[in-house]
């Protein structure tokens, strides 16, 4: 059976001959990346495929003469042009992250500075609509008041990385109630967070600790420490961990540290807790963002300091170099999905 | 013999004295500043005109709070390529020395230019490079470039330390830009566009940097800028 494409978007800084979000196919067979198309849009920090868009985060510290951070809904075609459709204001600068809700009703943003999460209602087509909630961190949190990820817990809570409280936070979606949060031990540099189900992880910048929760917000201020372990095997200096992502059968989980440019695979275990299974030496430096693909055959990474992506696919629960390479100036983040899926929300929408 | 009402007179003549050559020291070091400035000696401006402090901090427009000198000197390192200009001239000073005559705190207008020469320049940004869409001038040969006018706002507030007046802390704010060919109304829309990709590139230096990234410590405290929409303000409080 000859296997689909892949469509990957690379979302890079506006720096060193940039242009913008770059629209990539990846061959079905060999994983090979080939260039599509380029948008021009200014420092995508955060890339998420919705179904029907392709979601931006504006990483910068304007948006559309505001200071201000947002984020960018794009329509996409099969020969991957994409087209602004909507564009919303984040209420807070440097939007880093973003993440779309199970059902695809709220794409959530987080804002490194003000500390704000913003959640954008979806209309039917996908398309942001004007924001309906924008959480501030307490005032005890201090000056300094940094989100660093965001991400859905099913359709009814939020979870944030905040900086300011050096604390993983949980918020109901519907109106932004506090309803329980965790502070780290010893004031670690906390980064990213991926959720699986009822599980939670939390990945800290420095050092590169994952710490594992089963959350159940339903009972307030339940958050169950299961698991901390670390993405290296030996203990670094620095980490400067950046992005941690699950295959869609939750099998496995993928972590990037920048430091020594490595991948580390973790299986996942029946009770949620992980196992670390590879360490992975990358091709280049500083992988900023990666994606997996929806069939969890390849992982496309970004490395911003070499300005190239890499492309490795995952067999036996191993990663492995297809030796692919593309020059792409400072790729920062990436998202995947399959081609034919682009081809059939473009249909729908037109 | 004690004249107690003389020597008064003498303490707050000494006193005015003081605060008139601080305020002719600061001018002085603006007017250096707009000279440095807008005669590519950016590299200059830091070690000379500048704090020695560490926390010294600059805000541009949106750009958020840049702490930290070599952060500073970053924005003032970034153009030295053949066709690129940068002036600057100042007017419309308030400014009030503190009553130790230790701090200051000033208020300019600013009438500035920026030219970018792009593809006239030694150097031409090439044909795929994003920022390509900040030259927003052409050549009648097709040959894009960037030469805008700007109207600024510069709020300063100065430190005299061991003796000389320097900079601790900048402020600048963008009434508007457009090319210099264009209006600042016609012009708004567009500017939101390449607003931020030319922000982030004031920021760029070719000099290595102590880390990583070169980001702002922290977000923009007041930004106002020209749109169709929008109302002037007036951001800073002068009390005299």
């Amino acid at each position: 059976m000859v296997k689909k494409d892949y469509l990957a978007f690379i979302g890079t800084n506006s720096v060193r001959g940039s242009q913008g979000i770059y629209s990539l196919r990846l061959d079905g067979e060999t994983l090979r990346p080939e260039l599509l198309a380029t948008h021009q849009v200014y420092n995508s920090g955060a890339l998420t495929w919705g179904g029907r868009r392709l979601y931006a985060a504006s990483e910068g510290m304007t948006f559309k003469g505001k200071a201000d951070g947002g984020a960018h809904a794009f329509a996409c075609d099969a020969a991957g042009i994409l087209t602004e459709t909507s564009a919303q204001r984040s209420f807070g600068q440097r939007t880093c992250a973003i993440a779309v809700d199970p059902r695809g009703k709220n794409l959530y943003g987080a804002n490194f500075y003000q500390g704000t999460w913003v959640a954008w209602p979806l209309d039917e087509n996908g398309d942001l609509l004007p924001a309906r909630l924008s959480v501030a961190p307490p005032e005890e949190a201090g000056p300094f008041r940094a989100l660093h990820c965001v991400e859905a817990i099913g359709d009814d809570y939020v979870a944030v990385i905040s900086l300011a409280e050096c604390a993983l936070v949980v918020y109901r979606a519907s109106n932004g109630e506090r309803v329980t949060s965790f502070v780290f031990p010893g004031h670690p540099f906390c980064r990213y967070l991926a959720v699986r189900d009822r599980m939670i992880y939390a990945m800290m910048q420095d050092p590169g600790d994952i710490y594992v929760f089963r959350s159940d917000p339903e009972k307030k201020g339940v958050l169950t420490l299961l698991q901390t372990i670390s993405v290296q095997e030996q203990p670094l200096a620095h980490y400067a961990t950046t992005t941690l992502r699950f295959t869609s059968d939750g099998a496995l989980l993928i972590a990037a540290a920048r430091e020594n440019s490595t991948l580390t695979l973790f299986s996942v275990q029946a009770d949620g807790t992980l196992a670390r299974k590879q360490i992975l030496p990358l091709p280049g430096q500083a992988p900023r963002d990666f994606a997996i693909t929806p069939d969890g055959r390849a992982v496309v990474t970004c490395l911003q300091k070499t300005d190239e992506i890499c492309v490795h696919r995952i067999e036996s629960e191993t990663l492995l170099d297809t030796g692919w390479k593309l020059s792409i100036p400072s790729p920062a983040a990436a998202a995947i999905t399959m081609l034919d899926e682009t081809l059939r929300s473009t249909r729908r929408d037109t | 013999m004690d004249h107690p009402d003389l020597e008064q007179r003498l303490s707050r003549l000494e006193h005015r004295l003081l605060t008139l050559e601080d305020r002719a020291a600061v001018e002085n070091l603006m007017a250096r500043y707009a000279f440095y400035f807008s005669a590519g000696q950016g590299r200059r401006i830091v070690p000379e005109l500048w704090s020695r402090d560490d926390e010294a901090s600059l805000e541009y427009g949106a750009s958020g709070v840049y702490r930290n000198l070599w952060k500073v000197k970053t924005f003032y390192v970034n153009a030295e390529i053949p066709g690129y200009l940068q002036t600057c001239t100042l007017a419309s000073q308030w400014l009030k020395i503190s009553e130790s005559g230790t701090e200051a705190r000033g208020a300019w207008m600013a009438v500035c230019t920026e030219t970018d020469a792009g593809d006239l320049s030694a150097q031409p940004p090439t044909e795929g490079d994003q920022r390509r869409i900040l030259l927003s001038s052409r050549t009648e040969n097709g040959q894009a470039y960037r030469a805008e006018v700007l109207l600024q706002k510069y709020e300063v507030l100065f430190r005299k330390e061991e003796g000389q007046w320097r900079i601790f802390r900048l402020h600048v704010s963008e009434f508007f830009r457009c090319p210099a060919g264009s209006d600042w109304v016609r012009y708004a829309k567009t500017r939101q566009v390449t607003d931020g990709m030319w922000l982030e590139s004031l920021f760029e230096t070719p000099d290595p940097i102590p880390s990583f990234e070169n980001l702002p410590n922290g977000p923009t405290t007041y930004h106002w800028q020209y749109d169709t929409d929008a109302l002037p303000e007036l951001q800073f409080p002068l009390e005299d």
